[in-house]
């Protein structure tokens, strides 16, 4: 089932695989009390930059979900900006084929518990995401230490 | 504040290989020091850092947060689970792997372990006479809160076990639980800062260890500001003061005799006797003495009192926590630093009922 809705798209491709994305309902206020959600502050264009530095940097899983940070540059020093309701910094795109739109939500630090389509896979972040943040100089190590032991930035 | 240190604090930097550790602390039952690692190891080592034992505790290999001891029981918590085995001696008796996901777990007294688990509410640990391990979810009813760390303050003259939890940007909470450690109510302190009016994002809470006050507690805002509590439980509102200049996003609080010591992401601050100060209801002057530290640490732990530990970017280091009193600036007496006292506004604390399941 496509979780898009095709009138709900970004008019921009991925700098570098030239992925399209869609903004699903369920992340943006139509879904549960349960279901992850974005910031309502949060312009689109700012959702799929995220999207797109995940993408550019390959900040991949071994599944090819990608993870993304939404970063504030402050004279050098890098600021990470919540992108959920929940305090969340780090945002999950599930891998789709090139030819489908992909979509994402704002991850949990921890662990919650898994919608009935997503059953058995991790559904937060793994390690090795925060080791490549840090090889693309995102992160200082101490700051990928915290998001392993699930605390705050 | 002056950050040119005269001379460095003597640490000693612990080896592990190359393995990073997220989690430090104490192992009460041998007087010993655990250490957490990123992937599901715990280093057990003696107050001088030399290493006595090396386990895989956990398959995941997932990074630990937290480990706490209560009676025949070990509890190992990470972003994915809370491993809790009860055993005599090296003879497992009982061990049940709970699939949640935690940003910590602490002991609650002799029943057993609780533990937050984010905005999927928090879960207790109950160890029954019988050897078994019963779980138990529990959030707000009505209400959703995000339960993030967690300190265990004592038991109330009532035979109430009392814990407070730092709720980001729902406060700060006491949790009360009845004598079978079930939990039955909260008490939450809500914070408006004036400036931009919106809530202080909590990340922090310590207990300010007082004889006459059981419940007296430290919180730690994100923006560095310390919220002091003479008594958790009570209608008083916290006490909201913040230092000017303070850098870095704030990480940690922790107290112990009578000072207070905070982390960040870019230093260690040193604030002597202010705890002290507090409880003694002194009038502040105008400036605090604060020392600094720079260091780029993702956490901060203190054992038995006196030991301090940093799980820094060059390795674990491991001090005496008296060096941190010490003014090393090279101007010494020159880190006064001012604070501000009427940024916060603080409601009245608001009673709320738990939704409780078995877990």
């Amino acid at each position: 089932m496509d979780v898009c809705d095709q009138k709900d798209t970004h008019p921009g491709r991925t700098r570098r695989n030239q992925r399209s994305y869609c903004f699903t309902p369920k992340h943006h206020g139509k879904g549960s009390s349960g279901d992850a959600r974005w910031l309502p502050s949060l312009p689109r264009d700012e959702e799929f930059g995220v999207f797109d530095m995940a993408d550019w940097h390959d900040l991949s899983d071994t599944s090819g979900n990608l993870y993304g940070l939404r970063i504030r540059n402050m004279a050098g020093r890098l600021e990470f900006l919540e992108l959920g309701t929940q305090h969340e910094v780090i945002a999950q795109f599930w891998e789709e084929s090139d030819q489908k739109h992909w979509h994402g939500y704002p991850s949990w630090p921890v662990k919650a518990k898994e919608p009935v389509n997503r059953s058995g896979q991790e559904y937060r972040p793994p390690r090795l995401v925060f080791d490549k943040m840090v090889e693309a100089g995102f992160l200082k190590p101490s700051q990928a230490r915290r998001l392993k032991a699930g605390k705050h930035l | 504040v002056n950050d040119n240190q005269a001379t460095p604090i003597s640490t000693k930097l612990l080896d592990f290989s190359g393995t990073q550790v997220t989690w430090a602390g104490e192992l009460p039952l041998t007087h010993e020091l655990g250490f957490g690692t990123e992937d599901g190891s715990l280093s057990v080592r003696n107050e001088e850092g030399v290493e006595l034992s090396y386990e895989r505790v956990l398959e995941s290999k997932e990074a630990i947060n937290g480990v706490a001891f209560s009676g025949d029981a070990r509890a190992v918590s990470t972003r994915g689970e809370l491993l809790v085995k009860r055993s005599s001696g090296h003879i497992k008796l009982k061990e049940i792997l709970f699939p949640v996901g935690t940003h910590g777990v602490i002991s609650n007294g002799a029943a057993g372990f609780i533990a937050p688990l984010g905005p999927s509410g928090a879960m207790t640990v109950e160890l029954l006479p019988d050897g078994h391990i019963q779980g138990r979810g529990f959030r707000g009813y009505d209400v959703d809160l995000y339960f993030y760390k967690m300190v265990h303050l004592g038991s109330s003259t009532s035979g109430d076990d009392i814990v407070a939890c730092a709720a980001r940007t729902d406060g700060i909470m006491a949790i009360v639980s009845g004598r079978d450690a079930i939990p039955t109510g909260l008490v939450i302190h809500k914070c408006r800062g004036r400036k931009l009016n919106e809530s202080v994002d909590i990340i922090d809470v310590c207990r300010l260890p007082s004889d006459t006050h059981p419940f007296a507690t430290v919180s730690l805002g994100i923006d560095n500001s310390l919220h002091f509590s003479f008594d958790l439980l009570s209608d008083h509102t916290p006490l909201g003061l913040r230092f000017r200049d303070m850098q870095g996003i704030a990480y940690a609080v922790l107290s112990t005799g009578g000072h207070i010591f905070m982390l960040t992401s870019s230093q260690l601050y040193t604030v002597p006797n202010l705890a002290d100060r507090l409880l003694a209801r002194e009038s502040l002057s105008d400036t605090m003495t604060v020392h600094r530290w720079p260091v780029e640490a993702s956490d901060f732990m203190m054992a038995y009192g006196k030991h301090g530990i940093l799980l820094a970017d060059k390795g674990v280091l491991l001090f005496e926590l008296n060096d941190l009193l010490v003014d090393r600036s090279v101007d010494q007496g020159r880190n006064e630093i001012s604070w501000d006292l009427n940024q916060y506004d603080w409601e009245a604390p608001q009673r709320h009922a738990l939704e409780v399941s078995s877990a």
